[in-house]
């Protein structure tokens, strides 16, 4: 065998060949996936879309009534689809659409458009606006319905079609478009659609009032002509950034926006006169909660919801930064309805929209009234740091920080300052402590007591009436833990990539989301071992509140999807747990939450915001406990106080038996202060005040909100309480009673 | 019929109450604020500043492009509107009082006032510096100086400027690499005045080393960067803030132009500007928003904002210019971009944070404690706090206490200190006990021969100390006591006599890392520099035996081209045992550390340089023997070895580099084609 000249040639054929092979394989393995689901054969398409149609000529031009019931009355104006609605109590009269002459061209058909669209194009990343008076090769055939109608639209240049259902029920309007109405051709895809964007949109500063958007604990808009000072809309997704598709910039100087955990928004025309509050009951998991105060690139302040049904991402081709910007194949499966109630005379406010959605969510029985025991102590939210772990030179060694006995402690002294209603959470109580060990093992944590210490505490917690919580998180996972694999459990993003979400600490770097599947088996693993090991009490951080669409396998599950899934698992946890909390839970999340932790008292501080209110706290107040975030990190404690005072927030602490000092190098160095004996008598005193406050409204639904003046705010509740809170330094008197600086006054009034 | 039975309750919480604002102020500030610690590291804290509204306009007044703001003595607000050619002044609530300058000023982007209430515009417009009297008519005109100390061609630029006391005028001209320039109150040139100094990088060294003199004209020339803003605080220092000048960016100078402040402090590469408050803390602007608030000692105190994420979001900037603080010390920055005004209202926290500070900068270090401890509880990781509870337990005399804060605040010199007198003091009660041990023990030795000789009692124990020590890996192990004596019989004893083996060599090397490990733990705390958390073993192995490995390798290689006689072995064996000092005595003086001060300190760093430098010359006494070299011989090939190591590690790294590249290359050729088959 010495000549051996033969190989080389030999070789090289086979790796060709095998090259070849694989670059095959790739594109016939995927050329199937990409045959799109629910494209449609060309002959079909043909007739829907017939190339010349004498379009347009045969719809009106006026508003003719359509529909009517006892409380409004419907018009349409079938050629832009624009409608009218008179709100027969007080005559007024609501409008989608405006006229105007000085806009530009898109704008101008925009506003008079019922219908608006983005849509894609093949080999474009960037979607294009159009509407229904812009496009004017198109057909509209109109059905009437019990109570409205329904108009089948069809765009022939675009090949786009769909159907609109609008209709009267009681004093609301619900506006829908069924997903399987939607047709698409192969060349334009749906981007995003606006319903009735412009229904109550006011000119300028013509009209006096405020739109509502549900930033935080909630937020107005006044319409004060702005002089064209605000330059950017606020744009907003219902359930915070989908991290399945977009990237969060997390970088260390600015704090994210608050998110959007309740899809509704809303417009007053002059408070105590007529409003508008929409609901997004259908296709919110894909939305975004749109205000446009004016002089943003038009004259008038406008609210609406955006559907999204596509959206364009970067599709990494190479391991640095380098990629292609493409739109997603698959659209979203929702359908699109919102549902607007009518306000008018004393509900025309903030107030009488969070009424509104409050009997929207008992009649949906996603809240119960709670009463409330008369005569209780307000309960006092405390998360314990059980323990946490930093880097060691051989392995990671474990801190504790407030140990079960320790604890215990902790609580027989805040007994005798006069806290007894105490509500704990344990974190970190599990093996291996706080951070890097999700999906933890359900197991105690050896140093911070045996089982048997933990079941002590447990029982005696369970005696005095509020059981042990233990933390629990069914979202994120690390890979330091047993439990974790980042191959088969983490979430997966559109672009095939694992959703990664650095930390920037230096003992965990990195963790993961995992996949919707992967948190249901988890949380049936889970339930099973707390019910052997008969816990009572559960905290669910982070599957409340984060929500993210995901390739699972080669198909890809919208928001709505993993929604159903978190549901279906929380369902079963809270049905096996007696006592069951969450963080910041979105809207979807309050059927199972018995208290609701970290619920925000602020926004998010857009320049275009003239005020915050209290709207989530008015909802859940008299259904739900709710808590303020801890108030540790409080840079201005008194002014917080008071503000838990305003909202009738539950105050929480985060605390630890030993210095927070010992936290630095750990993945919770930003509790920069937890140790109970820095916190004792702050909080005894913050307690006694709040109980003071909040006593007599235990149980009580609020009534009213309102700003007496700058710095003043009354609050009145269904029992007939009523609570004035004074932040200013001066005294304030009302009606003959006085309030203190940075104080209260409580008042009963006698019915 | 209301039934009041509310009770009046004074809230009692906060401590600090004197916050006047009547208007509410609470918010989620929309950025993070940090603090530093003894490394200056950023660590979280609370809210610093809260966003308390903006000025978008005055009056009927727009801004346009607005770079420079500044507050006098009357809490008067005054901006340098720019692109309308004007000074703009409001009082502290944002309302008009006048305009200066409209006629006059063309492109006016600094502003200045003086404690007669003199406005001073710098305008590089007209390439001077305008000053108004009472009357806001023009009083004086600051021109480009005749004089020919300031330079035939250099351009004269006002961007900045700052008057002292004694009308002495400071400006700072565009691109002016010679510093500020000195004016008197007349206008005449007095000089340049704290210029920056320009960095001498290894490369530039390199250049001018190796370049001729043609090549070295055509090089970049290597300038100081100039000065961006300036300002002046109540005793009449002058501070400067550059973009670019890393640690040394802010400036306080003296009279002769000598830098105050320390060259390692936090900075950020884009400063716009920065202002002195009333109570001499230091407060800077970047152009993207961040503001840094350091106390009189270059401490950062705070830092928070941020740029804008498009989400338009108040506190958050586009591109800031100028910053000011009022008697309240609030902070007002102006945005050239978005063209407004925006203000920060200190929070209770940092009310706090500033008593504690003013009472300690006061010297009331025992006042600041209560303080201190309670900002301490609002915040465990602010160092600045645990230096000055140190401080004021150290002047009550409760060292211990003190030690325990100083070593949080990584303060040695404090630390040494506090544990000077808790020596003293031990030493005071306890040196005659310790003599007593000592003769005791003294006498025990004596005791304990005169036993063995007498009667042997002890002859089992010497005769298994015997044993022990005639085990061959013992004497190997041993035999590293021989190069402490005798380094040439030594280094002669592992070549030809077999005295230390393989596996003796390894243990050494074992023991070395452990000793490695130990006084990475146990020094003293003054000696000591080292965050016991940031220790990874794979980190620290990698950084003891990289080093050895390459120098064996390299050595070994080098050796046997230049005809050196030693075997591989032999290099690896030399090598630990050439470490003999450093094995030896390295615990001892790790022990040692421990009971040593700032006063004795030289006993440390003395006999850690004698430990090196004895590890080198046996180093190299072993080269030379293993080898049989001459002396010549050995330090070429010592040189040749270092350069050698040097050679193996860039090789090193250019293969991990290419394969890197290798390796990005097919990613990306199969990322693009799945994606384009999918597509």
């Amino acid at each position: 065998m010495r000549n051996s000249k033969w190989i080389k040639p030999v070789v090289t054929a086979v790796i060709i060949a095998a090259a070849i092979a694989i670059v095959y394989a790739l594109f016939f393995g995927n050329g199937r996936s990409s045959r799109e689901t629910g494209a449609i054969p060309n002959s079909e398409l043909q007739s829907e879309f017939p190339d010349h149609e004498e379009a347009g000529s045969k719809l009106s031009s006026d508003y003719r009534k359509v529909a009517e019931n006892e409380h409004l009355e419907l018009y349409l104006k079938e050629q832009s689809l624009s409608i009218q609605v008179k709100d027969k109590r007080s005559g007024y009269m609501w409008s989608s659409e405006i006229i105007d002459t000085e806009s530009n061209e898109s704008w101008k058909n925009f506003m008079a458009s019922g219908l608006s669209l983005d849509y894609f194009e093949e080999s474009k990343p960037n979607a294009t606006r159009t509407d229904l008076v812009s496009q004017a090769n198109k057909s509209i055939t109109l059905e009437s319905l019990e109570k409205g109608f329904k108009a089948i639209i069809r765009l022939n240049d675009l090949k786009l079609g769909m159907e609109l259902h609008v209709s009267l029920e009681k004093d609301q309007l619900v506006v829908r478009i069924p997903q399987q109405s939607i047709l698409e051709g192969n060349k334009t895809k749906l981007g995003s659609v606006y319903v009735y964007p412009f229904l109550g949109a006011t000119k300028a500063g013509e009209v006096d009032g405020y739109m509502f958007i549900p930033d935080g604990s909630g937020a107005l808009i006044r319409l004060a002509d702005n002089k064209g000072k605000f330059k950017i809309p606020y744009e907003a997704k219902i359930y915070g950034t989908n991290e399945g598709i977009e990237t969060v910039n997390r970088d260390i100087f600015t704090n994210p926006p608050l998110t959007v955990q309740y899809p509704v928004f809303g417009m007053v025309h002059a408070e105590g006169g007529n409003g508008l509050f929409g609901i997004v009951e259908n296709g919110q998991y894909n939305a975004k909660i749109v205000a446009y105060p004016n002089g943003v690139n038009t004259p008038y302040n406008w609210t609406t919801a955006q559907f999204l049904s596509r959206e364009s991402y970067l599709q990494p081709t190479s391991r640095s930064l380098g990629g292609v910007i493409v739109y997603e194949k698959a659209r979203n499966p929702e359908d699109i309805q919102i549902r607007y109630t009518f306000l008018s005379g004393k509900d025309a406010s903030y107030v009488g929209m969070a009424k509104t959605y409050q009997s929207y969510l008992e009649e949906k029985s996603i809240l119960v009234r709670d009463e409330g025991k008369a005569d209780t102590a307000i309960p006092l939210q405390m998360d314990v740091l059980g323990a946490e772990t930093e880097n060691g030179m051989f392995a990671k060694r474990l801190i504790p920080m407030t140990t079960v006995s320790q604890l215990e402690e902790m609580l027989g002294d805040m007994k005798k300052n006069g806290i007894g209603n105490v509500n704990v959470v344990y974190k970190g109580w599990n093996e291996g402590g706080y951070s890097g060990t999700n999906p933890s093992p359900v197991k105690y944590e050896s140093a911070l007591g045996s089982k048997k210490d933990f079941e002590r505490l447990a029982a005696s917690l369970r005696e005095s009436g509020n059981p042990l919580h233990l933390y629990s998180d069914f979202t994120t996972g690390n890979e330091a833990s047993k439990r974790f694999s980042a191959q088969t459990d983490a979430a997966k993003k559109i672009d095939k990539s694992i959703l990664t979400i650095p930390t920037y600490e230096e003992v965990y770097g990195t963790i993961y989301y995992l996949s919707a599947e992967a948190t249901s088996m988890l949380v049936k693993q889970n339930t099973k071992q707390y019910m052997s090991q008969n816990v009572s009490g559960i905290a669910v951080d982070k599957t409340g509140s984060v929500l993210f669409s995901e390739m699972a396998g080669k198909s890809r599950s919208s928001r709505s999807q993993t929604a159903e899934s978190y549901k279906a698992a929380m369902q079963g946890l809270s049905d096996a747990i007696p006592s069951f909390l969450m963080y910041a839970p979105n809207d979807y999340m309050l059927p199972y939450a018995d208290q609701v932790l970290d619920v925000p008292m602020e926004s998010s501080q857009y320049i275009y915001i003239s005020e915050t209110v209290p709207f989530v706290q008015m909802v859940l107040k008299g259904y739900k406990d709710y808590f303020a975030p801890y108030s540790n990190f409080f840079a201005n404690p008194q002014a917080s106080l008071l503000r838990m005072i305003e909202t009738g927030s539950y105050p929480s602490y985060y605390l630890t038996h030993e210095t927070s000092y010992k936290l630095k190098h750990t993945n919770s160095n930003d509790v920069y202060t937890s140790a109970y004996k820095d916190w004792r008598d702050s909080m005894t005193e913050t307690y006694r005040i709040l109980d003071e406050a909040l006593k007599p409204t235990i149980g009580a639904k609020m009534q009213n909100h309102e700003r007496l003046s700058d710095g003043i705010v009354k609050v009145s509740y269904d029992n007939g309480v009523e609570v004035l809170v004074n932040y200013t330094n001066r005294d304030y008197l009302w009606e003959g009673v006085s309030v203190p600086p940075k104080g209260f006054q409580v008042i009963e009034v006698n019915r | 019929m209301k039934n009041i039975n509310g009770k009046v309750l004074l809230l009692v919480l906060a401590v600090f109450l004197w916050l006047d604002s009547s208007s509410m102020v609470l918010a989620e500030a929309p950025y993070k604020t940090y603090t530093e610690d003894h490394n200056r590291q950023f660590v979280r804290t609370q809210d610093a500043y809260h966003p308390a509204g903006s000025i978008e306009k005055v009056g009927d007044l727009e801004f346009s492009g607005p770079s420079d703001i500044y507050i006098d003595a009357r809490n008067r607000i005054y901006v340098a509107d720019t692109n309308n050619h004007r000074i703009v002044v409001l009082d502290d609530e944002g309302q008009f009082i006048r305009v200066i300058g409209e006629e006059v000023l063309q492109t006016p982007v600094g502003v200045f006032v003086d404690h007669q209430g003199d406005v001073y515009a710098a305008d590089s417009g007209l390439n001077q510096v305008v000053k108004f009297g009472a009357d806001h008519a023009v009083k004086q005109i600051f021109a480009r100086p005749e004089s020919p100390l300031f330079g035939k061609n250099n351009p004269f630029k006002p961007m900045k400027v700052t008057v002292d006391k004694r009308g002495n005028v400071y400006i700072i001209s565009e691109g002016s690499t010679n510093g500020v320039v000195q004016m008197s109150s007349n206008g005449d040139f007095l000089g340049y005045f704290g210029s920056n100094e320009s960095k001498a990088s290894f490369r530039i060294m390199l250049e001018r080393f190796l370049f001729t003199d043609a090549q070295r004209a055509k090089l970049f020339k290597n300038v100081p960067p100039s000065a961006t803003s300036i300002d002046i605080d109540q005793k009449g220092l002058i501070y400067t803030i550059t973009q670019g000048d890393e640690g040394r960016s802010v400036k306080r100078f003296n009279i002769s132009g000598f830098n105050l402040l320390p060259a390692d402090m936090t900075f950020h590469p884009l400063y716009t500007d920065l202002f002195i408050s009333k109570s001499g803390n230091i407060y800077t602007i970047s152009q993207t928003g961040i503001i840094f608030e350091y106390d009189t000692e270059g401490n950062l105190l705070f830092s928070f904002g941020a740029p804008d994420d498009g989400k338009s979001r108040i506190g958050m900037f586009i591109n800031a210019a100028g910053i000011a603080v009022d008697a309240g010390e609030n902070i007002y920055v102006v945005d050239k971009e978005r063209n407004n005004i925006q203000i920060f209202k200190p929070t209770e926290f940092t009310s706090m944070v500033h008593h504690a500070l003013e009472l300690y900068k006061e010297g009331h270090y025992v006042k600041s404690r209560e303080p201190w401890s309670q900002v301490l509880n609002k915040n465990n990781l602010f160092d600045l706090a645990h230096k000055g509870l140190a401080d004021a337990y150290y002047k009550q005399q409760l060292y211990a206490e003190a030690i325990e804060e100083y070593v949080i605040a990584n303060d040695k010199e404090g630390y040494s200190n506090a544990f000077w007198e808790i020596r003293n003091r031990w030493l005071q009660n306890n040196l005659i006990y310790v003599l007593y041990v000592g003769i005791i023990l003294f006498v025990l030795r004596i005791l304990v021969r005169w036993l063995q000789r007498k009667t042997g009692v002890f002859h089992s124990v010497i005769r298994l100390k015997e044993q022990v020590f005639s085990a061959a890996f013992i004497r190997h192990v041993m035999f590293v006591s021989r190069f402490i004596k005798n380094p040439f019989e030594g280094f002669y004893g592992i070549k030809e006599e077999r005295k230390v083996s393989l596996w003796s060599a390894t243990f050494l090397y074992v023991l070395f890392f452990a000793e490695y490990v130990f006084a990475l733990y146990y020094t003293g705390f003054i000696f000591n520099n080292v965050e016991p958390s940031s220790l990874i073993l794979m980190k620290e192995i990698a950084k003891v035996f990289a080093p050895i490995a390459l120098w064996i390798i390299a050595n070994y290689l080098v050796s046997t081209i230049n005809e050196g006689e030693g075997k591989f072995s032999e290099v690896y064996k030399g090598t630990i045992y050439a470490m003999a000092p450093y094995l030896l005595f390295s615990p001892i003086i790790v022990i040692v550390s421990n009971v040593l001060t700032n006063n004795d300190a030289f006993l440390y760093t003395f006999s850690s340089n004698i430990i090196v430098v004895w590890c080198a010359v046996l180093l190299f006494i072993m080269v030379k023997e293993v080898h049989d070299y001459t002396v010549r011989e050995t330090i070429r090939n010592i040189l040749i070895t270092l350069f050698g190591m040097l050679i193996l590690s860039l090789v090193a790294f250019i293969v991990y580099v290419l394969l890197d590249q290798v390796f990005d290359f097919v990613y990306s050729v199969i990322r693009e084609l799945m994606i384009r088959a999918e597509l």
